[in-house]
């Protein structure tokens, strides 16, 4: 066995090239593999420990105002566990020189101590203590994005008083983990803080002496989740309760939750196709070598080698390819991994990230890169025990050729003979040169699946901040508030234009099916704000009855003409049937929408309104900014400039991961294929392109007949590849579609072109260093040899 | 047969190229045009407003009593005399000199104020003859052009405000008829000795043509002599209280034109401001900031059959004109932006944006007038994107 | 032939191989080829067999059959007291493994091992084997171990190819065309070689060749045509290789 290990080292050696090229791509399928899927158990691993060394309660409940003494029946409920009462007010935050609008949610933590459930984790400092009454932790991210510190002060506006605040410590909580302002897409730490104060100054400043607005609860080991949020909600109702809710509906665990998903289905995808293009790599290389190697093999079994240790030989072959890319693919992808997992880290906020490669993920990494390996050989392998070894030595009949499509056509006159040789020599094989072209049309796809998320993105904010929400600013009251506020926001200097809103959560029931949202009522013809068709068009809300998304109608099977029965969930608590008339497009957020004056008269109240959006002039923001702090009901002023902003910026940094990731694989792919192909081409016909060139073809001619073949190959795959592409970006897409956000398929021009440049690119590349050996041809060596 | 391929090969590279270049191409901006308009223009401030019944008159027990039941609504039409109810007296007890006495200087007084209220309606009278004179005057002046529109308006005004307080006039001598014989009777009932004539029973009249606006007393019960039962008011003279913000009571001026929206029927309503109250006081407003208003009267102006069933008390929105103009060209105001020392906009000029500078005249929330810079028919671009620049091509959004 | 046969029996000869009725047909892409049409042969211990006959005369067919390379359409082999037309796959490549040596007309060397490794590669599969170096010893190649095929001359490279073969001391040396690549003094020295081991080894030989000539330095010529034994001819007077002249 010896003698035949150094043959394959040899013959590994001698295909150093195909080798690696093909090694990469399985590296690139490896690593694709364990960076989704180690980038997700790790997060996961993280938010476990988050969670349960923090003590993240199971159930929440949100009320208006309920008193302390409640707490103890609410423990009395059979199920439960632990209670923990507490007070969440929203705030607007006052930075000195910094004048944009901050708005912000403070939580409260007991007077003394640690919170019983939803602990703090401090990453300085120390918890608030209602000894001094202005004490406040507030989260790690928004003292990043303001350089703050412990020491540092801030001011708070809590109902209108404006109270001057010391930082002293900086951390966050596992409820906290997603740091979103509702509405938006991508966290802004810079102008949405999460902060944390003792109980007793936040219930004084909020006018919420001996009271709580919000409860979370553990339950017991044998508890139903379900009964018990029963048992909550009945008691809680007369309170203002919303309705109570498990984990599994909770905003920030739902949205990691949704990340998570998508990484596992990407995790599945990607690597799947690495690894096929792959095998079928491995495929063309290793059943060349077989035949090329015919007599030896032969020469073998005539000396006795079994099938097995022969077969064995081969098979060892393609493990050792399997296991470099195997051993590359997981160095790289466990970098990747890390790097990825870091940019979650901005995306939520954990405070420790447990970084793990699991044994498990990295067994099944080699385990399928070796059946991929193998599915790709397999005929080969079975050929090579299959070959009788004096067939072996008799000569391979010339292959067959025949006309090709093209000739047959008629066209055999537009073609000169070399040409003529490359389109007949991709007929020949009409299966293998498919395949070329597929693997490197995948790559094209590839590229093209790491901008998608750019194109898409970028076209779901054009569509929310230009077509339906243009507002300068949008605020809301901390309750609903007459309408004559809105004539006031409208004669403050420098607004132009004031339009209001009433917003009101509701759950909404169709037969078993019901959803929680909120139910907008808009003012009849709203210009700052408006609603789209499936083809964008405005959409004027109609006076009676209401619309909806499609993904919403669909999810509670609504059709526009039924009745849905709407719970409010504020204010009286009414049960309405109002009717659905229509459904609207919308890329982020689940609403349903009515008119205003049509709501308020439904939920029997006047003319109040939740929010309003303004129009303002820029020249005057500054100033506008300042008086708005200073209006005690107004709570969550966000400007869309600086949205869009910050979109931009987070947008940045993170496409600026996948693209290059993907583009760096699809290049490897790419690279694969091509130079795969080639080196393959040019052994099967070195003697036929040396004997043309001994007929006194020049080596530019016979560069055609090599160059020809593969830029045919490449110009073929291209439309495939595009095509490709939108496939696997509309498989992505469809995968993206969830309560928080459709993402829709767009693609832009650039992108497939950019596609189309890479693949060209790289290819070109592999084909000229090809072409470097075709020049170096030994033309007497080739020709003296049988084969 | 080389050339050939040479041809071929450059040829189909060429087209690789152009077809790369066509993709990566910046794509045209997807905008939203509005052509510019010539049209009416209103610069308005807007706020919330009550209405309120001019004239209103509490109607009370004239004695003591136990009345019956109040046959009517809250809403219900009455006429000028019309009973309202019984009252029957209690068994009247001899009034003692002082309350004999009281009653008898009621009576004094309800015939003075009878008096004042006569002369009080020949001086409205007269006030609002000299108004429609000058007006009509004034009205001859202006055909001419010699006189100023807002001076007209004036004029019209004051017209109308002569015309109320004649009216109000015209009530209070109604008023004071009424009270006059509720003095009586009370006199009467308190007087009579006779403690074995049957008491009849006392008409509550009502003192005008009216409406009832509200019901104190609805029972059967017993009353107090001066206890009120009822409200009437004439709800065809209605005003509108409207509370502004003293910064834009600077800018409404008496005359002005004010338009009631949502009031609960379909049309528009048309008022006239008649009075800007001089003295503003300090009220806490809807988002709890502490502001100085001032009282604005606003008397309606449209068909009365429009606003026959608006009551007393109901909410309207009114929109005061600052300034209106008819034939004005104008731009939806989200197609300007600041630019340099002045503002632009950027007009679609076939299939590129064209960047050019306006002068802006009025505006009100949505709509801006232009001076200068643009011409009828010219399509400006609304809410331009961050990205859009001089001579960037685009592609209009239907 | 049967006369033959049991006379070569009296004379104590053991029949090495047996072979009776044997056909072959094969397909060669699209052709149906009959490359033996009832063959009855049998060859000795010690025996050095030239097989004789023009291309296409089923002598490399014959050959591997013999040799368990192939296995027969119809017809018995026996090889001593085997009968291989019994035998599957996995025996017959123990045969082979422990009973017979080939040399083939090109090489069939492994290009990416040296001449010596060449040579282990069969010794480390053999039982009893020579060393490598003897082996290649024997055809004059001891200087020349650790090159290459591709730095080898023709000659060189069938020389090692022999000493492959016999390595492993195999009882039966089959030579398909072992000189046909060659030209006539490269030729000489490897019949050369191939003559000495049949003489010192004992080790039963049989050669394919087109060329009459080389026919004269065998016992026995059999004379193939057209997938047939047209005639068999001992040699009275073998020669030497060195004698030969074509």
């Amino acid at each position: 066995m010896k003698t035949l290990d150094k043959k394959l080292w040899r013959d590994l050696w001698h295909l150093k090239g195909q080798m690696f090229a093909i090694a990469s791509v399985m590296a690139a399928g490896v690593a694709s593999f364990i960076m989704f899927l180690s980038t997700l158990d790790s997060l996961e691993a993280s938010r476990s420990l988050y969670y349960s060394e923090y003590r993240f309660p199971q159930v929440f409940a949100s009320v208006k105002r309920a008193p302390e003494s409640l707490k103890k029946r609410l423990a009395e409920i059979p199920g439960i566990n632990k209670v923990d009462t507490r007070v969440i007010t929203g705030v607007t935050i006052d930075i000195e020189d910094f004048p944009q609008p901050i708005t912000g949610y403070i939580t409260s933590i007991p007077d003394f101590g640690e919170p019983l459930l939803n602990n703090l984790y401090l990453k300085s400092g120390r918890l608030a203590q209602a000894g001094r009454e202005d004490e406040i932790v507030i989260s790690d991210a928004f003292a990043q994005a303001h350089q703050l510190k412990p020491g540092d002060s801030l001011n708070t506006i809590i109902k209108g008083l404006k109270r001057k605040q010391i930082i002293v410590g900086t951390g966050g909580s596992p409820e906290w983990i997603q740091q979103l302002r509702p509405g938006s897409m991508f966290p802004d730490y810079k102008r949405h803080g999460i902060a944390w104060m003792a109980r007793t100054p936040l219930e004084h400043a909020y006018d919420m002496k001996g009271a709580f607005n919000n409860v979370v609860m553990t339950l017991s080991a044998d508890a139903n989740a379900r009964d018990v949020i029963e048992q909550i909600d009945q008691l809680l109702a007369k309170y203002g309760g919303t309705g109570a809710y498990e984990r599994k509906d909770h905003f920030s665990h739902r949205f990691l939750e949704e990340e998570f998903k998508q990484l596992d289905n990407l995790g599945g995808i990607f690597p799947v196709i690495f690894l096929g293009v792959a095998a079928f790599l491995l495929n063309v290389v290793i059943t060349r070598l077989v035949g090329a190697q015919r007599e030896q093999i032969a020469g073998l079994k005539a000396f006795g080698y079994s099938n097995l240790i022969i077969g064995l030989h081969y098979f060892k072959l393609v493990m050792l390819i399997a296991m470099l890319g195997t051993a590359t693919g997981l160095a790289i992808g466990s970098w990747l991994a890390r790097q990825l997992s870091e940019l979650y880290m901005t995306l939520f906020r954990l405070p420790f990230l447990e970084f793990v490669v699991l044994p498990e993920v990295m067994i099944k990494a080699a385990l399928v890169c070796a059946v991929a390996a193998l599915l790709g050989t397999i005929v080969a392998l079975r050929m090579v025990t299959r070959l009788k070894p004096a067939e072996a030595m008799r000569p391979e009949p010339p292959a067959v050729y025949g006309q090709s499509m093209i000739e047959k056509l008629g066209l055999k006159r537009l073609l000169s003979a070399p040409t003529r040789m490359i389109v007949r020599h991709l007929s020949h094989r009409p299966f293998k040169s498919l395949l070329a072209v597929l693997g490197i049309a995948m790559s094209c796809a590839i590229v093209m699946s790491g901008r998608f998320q750019e194109d898409t993105i970028a076209y779901m904010v054009n569509v929310h901040y230009n077509l339906e929400r243009r507002e300068d600013l949008s605020m809301l009251f901390i309750e609903p508030t007459s309408r004559s506020a809105l004539y006031e926001l409208q004669s403050l200097p420098g607004v132009e234009y004031a339009e209001a809103f009433r917003s009101v959560s509701v759950r909404l029931h169709n037969e078993h099916r019901s959803f929680t949202t909120s139910l907008h009522g808009m003012e009849p013809d709203s210009e700052i704000s408006r609603l789209l068709d499936g083809r964008l068009h405005p959409v004027k809300v109609p006076a009676e009855g209401m619309i909806m998304t499609g993904y919403l109608a669909n999810k509670l099977r609504l059709k526009p003409g039924d009745n849905v029965t709407v719970e409010v969930l504020e204010e009286n608590q009414a049960v309405l049937q109002i009717p659905l008339v229509g459904l609207v497009e919308q890329y982020l957020g689940t609403a349903a929408y009515m008119d205003m004056a049509a709501l308020n008269r439904a939920l029997g109240q006047g003319h109040a309104i939740s929010g309003a959006y303004l129009y303002i002039d820029p020249q005057q923001e500054h100033a506008i900014f300042q008086r708005l702090k200073e209006i005690p009901r107004i709570v969550g002023t966000a400007a869309r400039r600086f949205e869009i902003e910050n979109f931009h910026k987070v947008l940045n940094e993170s496409m600026m991961f996948w693209v290059s990731i993907a583009t760096v694989f699809a290049i490897v792919i790419a690279v694969g294929v091509v130079y795969n192909s080639a080196r393959i081409i040019l052994a099967e016909r070195s003697r036929e392109l040396a004997s043309l060139r001994v007929l006194g073809f020049t080596r530019g001619e016979i560069s055609w007949i090599l160059l020809g073949e593969l830029a045919l190959l490449t110009l073929a795959a291209i439309p495939l590849g595009l095509f490709l592409g939108w496939l696997l970006c509309l498989y992505i897409a469809s995968m993206l579609q969830n309560d928080l956000y459709r993402v829709p398929l767009i693609l832009e021009p650039s992108t497939y072109a950019f596609a189309a440049t890479i693949v060209i690119v790289a290819a070109a590349v592999s084909a000229l260093a090809v072409r470097l050996r075709l020049d170096n041809l030994d033309l007497i060596a080739v020709l003296k040899t049988k084969e | 047969m080389q050339v050939q391929r040479y041809l071929t090969f450059i040829v189909v590279a060429l087209l690789i190229i152009a077809a790369l270049f066509y993709g990566f191409r910046p794509q045209p901006i997807m905008v939203e045009t509005a052509p510019v308009t010539r049209g009416p223009l209103q610069v308005f401030v807007e706020e919330e407003g009550k209405t309120r019944v001019t004239d209103r008159y509490e109607v009370t027990a004239p004695v003591a009593g136990t009345t019956c039941r109040l046959g009517y609504e809250v809403g219900d039409e009455v006429e000028l005399g019309q009973t309202l109810l019984m009252l029957e007296p209690l068994q009247s007890q001899p009034l003692d000199a002082r309350s004999r006495a009281q009653a008898e200087a009621r009576v004094a007084a309800a015939e003075s104020s009878l008096r004042a209220a006569e002369q009080a309606v020949k001086a409205a009278g007269a006030d609002a003859a000299l108004a429609k004179t000058e007006v009509n005057r004034i009205g001859k002046l202006f055909k001419q052009g010699h006189i100023s529109r807002g001076q007209l308006d004036q004029a019209e005004a004051r017209t109308r405000s002569t015309e109320a307080v004649e009216r109000s006039a015209t009530f209070n001598v109604d008023v004071a008829l009424h009270e006059l014989e509720v003095a009586r009777t009370a006199l009467k009932y308190s007087s009579s000795l006779q403690t074995d004539v049957a008491a009849e029973k006392v008409k509550v009249t009502s003192p005008i043509d009216g409406r009832i606006l509200s019901i104190q007393h609805k029972c059967e019960g017993v009353v107090q002599a001066g206890q009120p039962l009822l409200e009437v008011g004439d709800t065809s003279a209605l005003e509108v209280v409207v509370n502004v913000l003293s910064a834009d009571a600077v800018r409404i001026e008496p005359g002005m034109r004010v338009l009631f929206e949502h009031w609960g029927g379909e049309q528009t309503l048309e008022g006239m401001v008649t009075t800007v109250e001089p003295v503003g006081f300090t009220k806490v407003s809807a988002l709890g900031v502490e502001e100085q208003r001032v009282r604005v009267i606003v008397e309606f102006t449209s068909d009365p059959e429009l606003w026959r069933r608006v009551g007393d008390g109901y909410r309207v929105e009114g929109k005061f004109i600052l300034w209106e103009a008819d034939d004005v060209l104008q731009i939806p105001a989200s197609a300007l932006f600041r630019y340099k020392d002045g503002w632009a906009v950027f007009v679609a000029n076939a299939d590129k944006a064209e960047l050019r500078q306006v002068e802006p005249g009025e505006r009100n929330g949505l709509v801006a007038g232009i001076q200068e810079g643009l011409a009828e028919n010219e399509q400006v671009i609304t809410h331009p994107d961050d990205s859009l620049e001089n001579g960037r091509s685009i592609e209009i959004r239907e | 032939m049967g006369t033959l046969a049991r006379q070569a029996n009296k004379s104590s000869p053991k029949a090495v191989f047996v072979a009776e009725a044997v056909t072959k047909t094969y397909h060669m892409g699209e052709v149906e080829v009959h490359a033996l049409r009832g063959i009855d042969l049998e060859l000795y211990e010690g025996e050095f067999v030239v097989m004789l006959g023009p291309s296409g005369s089923g002598k490399s067919t014959l050959l591997n059959i013999l040799g368990g390379l192939d296995v027969p359409t119809s017809g018995r082999v026996h090889y001593r007291d085997h009968d291989l037309t019994t035998y599957d796959d996995a025996v017959l490549t123990r045969y082979r493994r422990e009973h017979v040596g080939f040399v083939f007309q090109f090489y069939n060397l492994i290009p990416s091992l040296t001449a010596r490794e060449n040579v282990t590669l069969v010794t480390e599969i053999a039982r009893q084997p020579l060393n490598p170096e003897e082996a290649l010893k024997l055809v004059r190649l001891e200087k020349r171990m650790d090159h290459f095929p591709a730095q080898l001359s023709g000659g060189e490279q069938q020389r090692v190819a022999i000493a492959r073969a016999i390595a492993k001391r195999p009882e039966v040396l089959l030579c398909d065309e072992p000189t046909g690549a060659l030209d006539a003094k490269t030729g000489i020295v490897v019949l050369d070689a191939i003559n000495r081991i049949n003489r010192e080894l004992g080790t039963t030989t049989a050669i394919i060749t087109h060329n009459a000539d080389i026919a004269q330095i065998a016992d026995r010529v059999i004379y193939l045509m057209d997938g047939s034994i047209v005639r068999m001819e001992i040699n009275p007077h073998k020669k030497q290789p060195a004698e030969l002249t074509w």
